[in-house]
């Protein structure tokens, strides 16, 4: 290098000067990589500066005309008086020239080449930029504050130079070299990541705005490689899949997909800008799920049958990539749910008949044959929770509770838990009310009854059951009228596990549903808490009665009940209470007036019951204690004076209808405590009958009940069940009033906040109103409207649509 | 009876002697009894309810509100009512509200 630099105003000596240095800076001509390495070594510090130096000293100079580089003369003056324009041009020309002359090897793709002669040129485009420093710094800033838009910084300059030169004239082999990389990849090729990464990276830096450098934008790179580079990918995977289908199961195509899909989002995307991240996967996701649609969600049905939730699973996390598919996919599931939860009770029922007919063939009696088969009500809750805690398991595990799959999962529960073949029995009316409130109410009792037999079941029981398919209910009363019921029976019969637990689920329905669900039943345990606090100061007060004995006053457990709470009906009912019953019988109401003012007591002598000492044993043996009705004891009391006693005298004694000595003596007579004479039902009701009470009476436990052999009224013929249907008529019956009831004031809520209201609206706010309790029936609805207008509450409307309230 | 697994000897023959002591004795025994309002009316004439439902402004919290009882009242012409409703009439007038009578309270309910 020349030690002299030239001088400063002369462009040419200084162009001389530098040019030089400047192919050094950018690797000479060097087409051989090996000719670029000598050369990079060359360029020394000291040759560095000496061309920075003249093109500062170039710039510097102000001595030479200045018009001859600012065209703009009005505007000139001193500060502005800037050089570079001609010294620009010679490097623009200079770079174009260098670029032209690259030349690629023999031996390598033009990728190569070009990724090769990419990374060396942008190296030295920043080092060439620092030597021009100056002039960007001056000279150009100037120009394109001036708004000269074509003229660049050095780095951008070299990069629009590429672009010119090499980029666009070759850019559609470099393109199909770049894809033609990435297939091979995407066939399982080891290939250069680096290469293919370094060009797909050259296409942004290429994209530069000319009105504004620092704004880096993708036009080049949307235009030249992303669109390509999609459009092969749809093509690559629409054809793999295709072909993946033909010869393979959906549930393999299902993890191919998945595994390709992985592949592309963790591997392939490592080359591409971040814009095309989300374009891929909505093209990987439209070729290879959507596409495929059907066929996955044909699929879906098996999979679910297989209960395999790694396959259902992956099938999900498919699906859930195209968010269209998802709603058609939950219905399935819905659908699927519904059916699998309608199948399993029917095969429970199906199973329970085969028991029967087994059973009936075995006693070859075919008593039962009318009745329809039962299935005990834990069978059925457990057959119904079954099946929701597989698919609640489902839902969590595979769809990852996902919003639409879990209320698809509730419908579904919601359709099979409240109708299904032993809930609503085919060939029921359509108005048919669903068994499954009374089922579960059934079963209820089965948890919080304390019985002998319960101990092995038991265990198995539990409120959390109770709650769960309470939820899916959608006749809500009725479960509270049949669970009011068996409560009543528990509580007055004690016959409760304990008082807590009885609280305990009456607390979980109350914070399920309302306060005013569990009214009733909460008002219920108040009186019978209010009924032992009775009890206790009756007792306190006949201990310290004068005319005390044990015999006089047995132990007595009074019930004094709220009528309009419970589930009883008063009837009058003839009949003598026993002498021995007499004392407490009256001491307990002189009590109860005394305490409460103005009350009266209306007692329910058929909910009545008691423990009697039998001491009709072997002599020397100990006593019976038999469990009775109050009509039995009555009867038994009688046989205290005589071992024999025709109808007409137990009637006699007792006052009781022959129906209910008859239902009270059934009993009696089939454990052979009483015998009659003469025998047959017929002659139950035949007042010259004699019944004699056996003794000694030689049983082998001591403890006896009678009670619960009692039927509530005289069976037709023995072992049919003809009290049932009447007793589930009763509870249908004020079900559909209270309904009646609760729907006129819904109507009548409703109309006095809105006065006037189209049929339907209306219709729906009722149907919004009951929904806590019951499923509301148009036709039920229509009903009460009508019951509104004729008691003139409301007016129909002249737009034959409408209805005006009536204050 | 199938539940039914007693095993019963055969009925003996029939020894009628009757004993000092009885036979049957009562252990202890259960009464269920509904409580009412000593009254001839069923429903109350100020709201309508039945007597022993809860008054009209009881009615909305009756269910939920487990503390206050609404019970009847009975004045000395021997007209009852709620006493809630009986006491919001006497503040208009003190006289029953079926009779004229200048109204005298004979009993609560308790």
């Amino acid at each position: 290098m020349t030690d002299t630099l030239p001088r400063a105003d002369d462009l040419e000596a200084t162009w001389n000067f530098v040019e030089p240095g400047i192919h050094q800076i950018l690797g000479r001509d060097g087409t051989a990589s090996s000719a670029l390495k000598r050369v990079d070594k060359v360029l020394s510090p000291a040759m560095y500066m000496e061309v920075y130096t003249a093109i500062y000293n170039y710039c510097v100079n102000k001595s030479s005309s200045a018009g001859q580089f600012n065209t703009d003369s009005s505007r000139q003056n001193q500060s502005s008086l800037l050089v570079g324009g001609e010294i620009y041009q010679k490097l623009k020309d200079c770079l174009q020239n260098y670029l032209s002359g690259l030349l690629r090897d023999s031996n390598e793709s033009f990728l190569q080449f070009y990724v090769r002669r990419w990374k060396r040129f942008t190296v030295g485009a920043v080092f060439l930029n620092h030597a021009f420093d100056y002039m960007n710094r001056y000279w150009v800033q100037k120009e394109r504050s001036d708004g000269k838009r074509h003229i660049f910084d050095i780095n951008t300059l070299c990069l629009m130079t590429w672009k010119e030169v090499m980029f666009d004239k070759h850019v559609d082999l470099l393109v199909k070299e770049v894809l033609e990389q990435i297939e091979l990849q995407r066939n399982g090729h080891v290939i250069l990541q680096t290469d293919t990464t370094v060009a797909i990276r050259s296409f942004v830096a290429l994209g530069i705005d000319p009105q504004d450098l620092k704004k880096l934008n993708l036009n080049v790179y949307i235009q030249h490689f992303e669109k390509p580079f999609l459009e092969s990918t749809r093509q690559y995977y629409s054809k793999l899949s295709r072909e993946y289908l033909a010869s393979h199961s959906v549930t393999e195509y299902i993890f191919e997909a998945q595994e390709k899909i992985k592949d592309e989002e963790t591997k392939i995307v490592l080359y591409l800008d971040e814009h095309t991240k989300k374009l891929l996967s909505e093209a990987l996701n439209s070729v290879l799920i959507t596409d495929h649609s059907e066929a996955l969600e044909n699929e879906f049905i098996s999979l679910l049958d297989s209960r395999d939730e790694n396959k259902i699973a992956t099938l999900n996390s498919l699906m859930q990539r195209d968010i269209l598919l998802l709603p058609k996919l939950a219905q399935a599931y819905e659908e699927y749910v519904k059916k699998t939860g309608e199948q399993e009770i029917s095969r429970l029922l199906a199973a329970h008949r085969a028991k029967l007919s087994e059973n009936a063939e075995e006693n070859s009696g075919p008593k039962k044959s009318a009745v329809g088969p039962v299935v005990p009500p834990n069978e059925y809750v457990k057959k119904l929770i079954e099946v929701y805690e597989t698919f609640i398991k489902i839902t969590r595990d595979c769809f990852q509770n996902g919003s639409l799959f879990t209320k698809a999962l509730d419908n579904a529960c919601r359709a099979y838990i409240n109708a299904n073949e032993l809930a609503i029995p085919p060939g029921s009316p359509k108005s048919a009310t669903s068994k499954t409130p009374e089922m579960l109410a059934k079963y209820s009792d089965q948890l919080l009854k304390r019985s002998a037999k319960a101990t092995e079941g038991a265990s198995e029981l539990s409120a959390d059951d109770i709650m769960t398919i309470f939820k899916f209910l959608t006749d809500k009363d009725a479960f509270e009228t049949h669970y009011r019921r068996l409560f009543a029976r528990r509580l007055i019969h004690g016959t409760s596990t304990s008082e807590e637990d009885e609280e305990m689920v009456i607390q979980r329905l109350q914070s399920e549903n309302s306060m005013e669900y569990t009214g009733k039943i909460t008002k219920m345990l108040q009186d019978i808490r209010l009924s032992k606090q009775l009890e206790k100061e009756f007792e306190s007060a006949i201990k310290i009665a004068p005319d005390y004995s044990k015999t006089k006053y047995p132990e007595f457990q009074p019930f004094v009940l709220a009528e309009t709470m419970w589930p009883f009906s008063y009837q009058d009912v003839e009949f003598n209470l026993p002498q021995e019953l007499i004392p407490t019988h009256r001491g307990l109401e002189k009590l109860y007036t005394n305490k409460h003012n103005g009350r009266v007591l209306k007692w329910l002598w058929p909910l009545c019951r008691g423990e009697v000492v039998a001491d009709i044993g072997k002599p020397g043996k100990p006593p019976f204690i038999f469990t009775v009705t109050l009509f039995q004891m009555a009867i038994l009391l009688a046989f205290n004076d005589r071992s024999t006693l025709s109808l007409e005298e137990i009637q006699e004694h007792t006052s009781l209808s022959a129906s209910n000595i008859a239902s009270s003596i059934i009993p009696f007579i089939r454990w052979k405590l009483i015998q009659q004479q003469p025998p047959g039902l017929d002659a139950l009701s035949r007042m010259d009958t004699q019944f004699k009470l056996s003794t000694p009476y030689k049983a082998l436990k001591t403890r006896i009940n009678f009670a619960a052999g009692v039927k509530s009224e005289v069976p037709g013929s023995i072992g049919g069940k003809g009290g049932e249907p009447s007793e589930l008529q009763k509870i249908e019956k004020e079900l559909s009033t209270e309904r009646q009831i609760f729907l006129e004031a819904c109507i009548v809520r409703i109309m006095k906040a809105r006065r006037k209201l189209p049929h339907a609206t209306l219709v729906n706010e009722c149907i919004a109103q009951s929904h806590q309790r019951f499923n509301a029936k148009v036709s039920l609805i229509k009903r009460a409207i009508d019951n509104m207008i004729t008691k003139e509450y409301l007016q129909r409307c002249d737009d034959g649509e409408s209805y005006e309230y009536l204050a | 009876m199938s539940e039914d697994q007693m095993e019963l000897d055969e009925p003996g023959v029939a020894q009628p002697e009757p004993e000092p002591k009885k036979r049957f004795e009562v252990k202890k025994w259960t009464a269920v009894a509904f409580w009412s309002w000593d009254i001839a009316v069923e429903n109350c004439a100020i709201c309508r309810n039945h007597i022993m439902e809860p008054c009209i402004q009881c009615q909305p919290t009756a269910m939920t509100d487990t503390d206050n009882e609404c019970v009847a009242a009975w004045g000395a012409c021997n007209h009852a009512f709620h006493l809630h409703c009986i006491n919001k009439w006497l503040q208009t007038r003190n006289a029953c509200p079926l009779d004229n009578q200048t109204w005298q309270f004979a009993k609560y309910g308790r």
